[in-house]
């Protein structure tokens, strides 16, 4: 791709890790890979239903004058700016939990970036952003601990894109909750790639709660990569509302015995947003559990996409996979596409999905309009209660609540 | 009970369980191998074809030349030479066509009763009218009489060429056009038979019309091509049934099937397919890549399609319904089994353009051995098609633990008024149902086709009559010691 490769050797002397041998072999693998087969369009099935804003005209706005670091209503304990990290840890950890700069520490995950081209394989947004990596950390959860961290995303000035890859381990049977947010700034035609490596080890249980309430003219796209060993749980909620354009794709890989994931997600889009949503569970080992839950709604012109996915191994027996997804389109002009899959190569196993897509129920609306509540409110009502069975299993009250202030805000607007 | 077992029994039943693993001998005649313009002038002049429809067969494969085969589906297969097959067979001394039943060989007469369809007794008993197609040229038309003074037409469609030009002209290529993709070009350019059906009029048809395709020599394409208009509030049932010899080499396959319903009519559409699936090590077999489409024009018109899929080495199969017309219905019912290394991958599109269309879909696939399933469809509402419906059904059934099942649906709503519901599942045969089975004294070999025939039983109960019994019968067969 000549503009990607002009871009990259433009920008070469800036990017995280760019004197290291390996990672410059793989940057120029993908370049060159890329160079054979093209920008995604339309025609590559993984793009059939997405939004091309995040492969046409892809940035690298770079610029260190905006780092500085503002107080925002919605602070986290780690925050990034502009696409970098914004140091306020003296010491090498916060919470128990160990951080480290992904630039000082870079030179030892050579097997963490090999990593999505072995799962992810040709995934043009995580090859995006291992070649124009800003930013990231290395966060490490000691065994035996139960803590939680906050994650933060900002932009403060126009037009700049971020590449951020943070990875993330979490020590035998630990409690950890981890809660991403992508600020509203007041900022304009901002993009954002990150990309999560996660490692629960034998036992760990992880509440991972994304919320992307961006500003509206940004783009963000977010991949998860979740690596689950025996008896680990992992549990995601993502969150959309706001963005111009959101594509978000989570694959988890239940590598040990007994261990379970659980892919929440809850979308909102309005105007000409669109939501792209792909979630992948493959199961690998006997005996595990995953669900994957998401329920949109769409108002105007706004589209919707939501592809759920399950892959049980032959050696996976007694697999439970589950898949549901539900869409509820308010105005006549949007558009929800969902391709809900199931590959099964395993005998023993329970799995389905289920799919709908429709309006507000019109016999919910009349019995609620019978009690005396206007159309407008039974409306907000129906909307909530759509939503709330999928979140109200999340565990993160405040979390929860904040999710709930941006729905009631939606509503109103 | 353990799955080596049961893969060893599919395996050791399956060898000797194609019934009809015979080949006529007989002497046949046939261009050179390969594709070209003068196979396909050669095809025409054979079929005495006037020049327009030569022109249009000349026209697809122009374009077919530009397209490249399609490689989206999950199925495996070595690159088809389409240059080593031979387009066009039909046995010697059919030049002309047969008057009655006795004019023909009863060499070709004995093959279809091997195949469980005695032409002459079903004349006389079942009341089934047989076009019965073999390899490339229609044997006999049985009821043609009776059917042509309601003023149905049911011929070949070589045959309606020559006879109903304005009828073909209008409707051929109208809902597969030739442009369509790789397959349904190939099979314009060198279709070789096929059925024709017009029902006139609020006429409905009141025996059920049937063909019998049946690929017989050796390293030939069978491309047939079915075109069925059915007119204003008329109705007409369909069966097809399809069934190949057992050879080493891998036969291509490709159809192309039309229907039309105008304002009100009605289109029921059955296939059982049991072409030759290959061997128990995946040699040899049936490469089926089969065009079906429907289109609801008119008004509360219906198209159903029912299919039961139990050969072929490979199959590739999507019955569509276009539902056009306000109210208009489709429906999908089907049974996919596959066994040893045969590849399905099949479903359904319905594409929901008026105003209050339904569609159901109800797919049910069954894989054991070393095959693989894959349901693939596409529910499609379009902005205009205001309070359409659809509901689908997917259930998988595995057999064993080295087979695959695969549910690919593509959902696709631009509108806000109409209604989605799609479900699927994915397990084996419940040890519950089993255990249940056998306390009642049946045995395990009973239990399970109980259950099996029972987890069908929605697709099964749609088929006509005359191919429930079969199709119950090829159900069992197909997956008799299986389990235990």
């Amino acid at each position: 791709m000549p503009e990607i490769e002009k871009l990259y050797n433009q920008n070469k002397k800036h990017l995280i890790g760019s004197e290291i041998p390996w990672l410059k072999e793989m940057r120029n693998n993908i370049l060159k890979e890329l160079e054979s087969t093209g920008i995604p369009s339309k025609k590559k099935e993984t793009w059939k239903y997405s939004d091309l804003k995040h492969v046409r005209n892809v940035k690298y706005v770079f610029d260190e004058s905006g780092i500085k670091n503002e107080r925002k209503d919605y602070f986290g304990d780690v925050n990034f700016i502009n696409g970098k990290h914004i140091s306020e840890i003296q010491e090498d950890h916060i919470k128990n939990i160990f951080i480290e700069k992904l630039e000082s520490n870079i030179i030892n995950f050579e097997k963490y970036f090999s990593i999505n081209s072995n799962f992810l394989s040709q995934d043009f947004i995580t090859d995006l952003n291992t070649i124009f990596l800003t930013d990231g950390l290395t966060l490490s959860v000691p065994n035996n601990v139960k803590t939680d961290l906050k994650i933060t995303y900002s932009n403060n000035l126009n037009s700049i894109s971020s590449y951020i890859r943070n990875i993330i381990k979490v020590g035998k049977n630990s409690e950890f909750q981890l809660i991403e947010n992508f600020n509203k700034d007041n900022t304009e035609d901002n993009s954002s790639n990150v990309f999560n490596i996660f490692w629960l080890e034998e036992g760990a249980k992880v509440e991972h709660i994304l919320i992307q309430n961006a500003q509206q003219s940004s783009k963000i796209a977010y991949s998860s990569l979740i690596f689950c060993y025996d008896n680990s749980d992992f549990e995601q909620f993502s969150f959309q509302c706001g963005s111009e354009s959101v594509k978000n794709q989570h694959t988890t890989n239940l590598i040990g015995r007994r261990s379970s994931v659980k892919h929440y997600g809850v979308y909102f889009a309005k105007d000409a947003q669109f939501v792209d949503n792909k979630t992948t569970v493959i199961h690998h080992e006997q005996e595990c559990k995953s669900n994957q839950i998401y329920k949109g709604v769409l108002s105007d012109e706004s589209n919707g996409v939501y592809l759920s996915n399950t892959l049980v191994k032959p050696e996976a027996q007694k697999t439970e996979g589950y898949q549901l997804s539900r869409g509820m389109l308010l105005s006549e002009k949007s558009v929800l596409k969902t391709k809900p899959e199931l590959k099964i190569y395993a005998d023993d196993v329970k799995c389905s999905h289920g799919s709908t897509v429709g309006e507000i129920d019109r016999e919910q609306l009349y019995y609620l309009q019978s009690r005396g509540i206007n159309k407008k409110e039974s409306e907000k009502l129906l909307i909530k209660a759509f939503t709330k069975d999928v979140l109200e299993n999340m565990k993160n009250k405040e979390s929860l609540n904040r999710i709930d202030e941006i729905i009631d805000d939606w509503l109103t607007e | 009970m353990t799955s080596k077992s049961n893969i060893s029994k599919v395996a050791e039943y399956s060898g000797s369980a194609y019934k009809h693993s015979f080949v006529t001998d007989l002497e046949t005649e046939r261009p050179k191998k390969g594709l070209s313009k003068s196979t396909i002038e050669f095809i025409s002049k054979k079929k005495k074809e006037p020049g327009w429809m030569l022109e249009w067969r000349l026209k697809a494969y122009d374009i077919w030349q530009k397209m490249e085969e399609p490689t989206w589906a999950k199925l495996e297969f070595e690159k088809i030479d389409y240059q080593d097959i031979y387009y066009f067979s039909a046995p010697k001394g059919f030049d002309e066509k047969p008057k009655s039943l006795d004019e023909i060989d009863p060499k070709i007469i004995e093959t279809y009763n091997k195949l469980g369809i005695p032409l002459k007794e079903q004349k006389i008993l079942a009341g089934v009218a047989v076009d019965a197609v073999f390899d490339s040229v229609s044997v006999a038309t049985t009821y043609k009489k009776q059917l042509e003074e309601l003023g149905i037409i049911f011929c070949s469609i070589s045959e309606a060429t020559r006879n109903h030009p304005e009828l073909v002209k209008k409707y051929l290529g109208s809902v597969i056009p030739i442009t369509d993709h790789f397959f349904s070009a190939l099979n314009s350019a060198v279709f070789t038979d096929g059925s024709f059906v017009y029902i006139p009029e609020g006429v409905r048809c009141p025996m059920e019309l049937s063909t019998y395709f049946r690929i017989n020599a050796e390293e030939t394409g069978q491309f047939e091509r079915t075109l069925i208009i059915a007119d204003k509030g008329s109705y007409v049932s369909y069966l097809e049934g399809c069934t190949a010899p057992q050879r080493d080499t891998n036969q291509l396959h490709a159809a192309n099937v039309e229907l039309i319903a105008l304002e009100g009519a009605e289109i029921k559409y059955s296939t059982i397919q049991n072409w030759y699936p290959g061997d128990e090590h995946g040699k040899g077999g049936i490469y089926n890549f089969v065009t079906k489409r429907g289109l609801c024009e008119g008004n509360n018109s219906k198209i159903s399609w029912t299919q039961v899929e139990t050969g072929s080495a490979i199959t590739w199969k999507y019955p569509s319904c276009i539902l056009k017309g306000d109210n208009s219905v489709g429906e999908f019912y089907s049974v996919a089994i596959t066994n040893n290394y045969q590849q399905a991958d099949t479903g359904t599109k319905m594409i929901h353009l008026g105003k209050n269309t339904k569609s159901k879909i109800i797919s049910k696939g069954i894989s054991s051995g070393s095959s693989q399933n894959t349901y693939r469809g596409l529910v499609r509402f379009s902005k205009k098609s205001k309070n359409s419906r659809n509901y689908t059904q997917c259930d998988s059934l595995l057999i064993g633990n080295k087979c695959g099942a695969s549910t690919i649906p593509y959902i696709e709503s631009f509108n806000n008024s109409s209604i989605v519901e799609h479900e699927a599942s994915t397990s084996k045969i419940s040890e519950d149902q089993l255990f249940y089975c056998r306390q009642r004294g049946l045995s395990q070999e009973e239990s399970v086709s109980l259950i099996v025939n029972g987890f069908c039983k929605q697709v099964l109960q749609k088929l006509p009559m005359e191919f429930a019994v079969e199709a119950q019968k090829l159900v069992g067969i197909s997956l008799e010691g299986s389990v235990g």
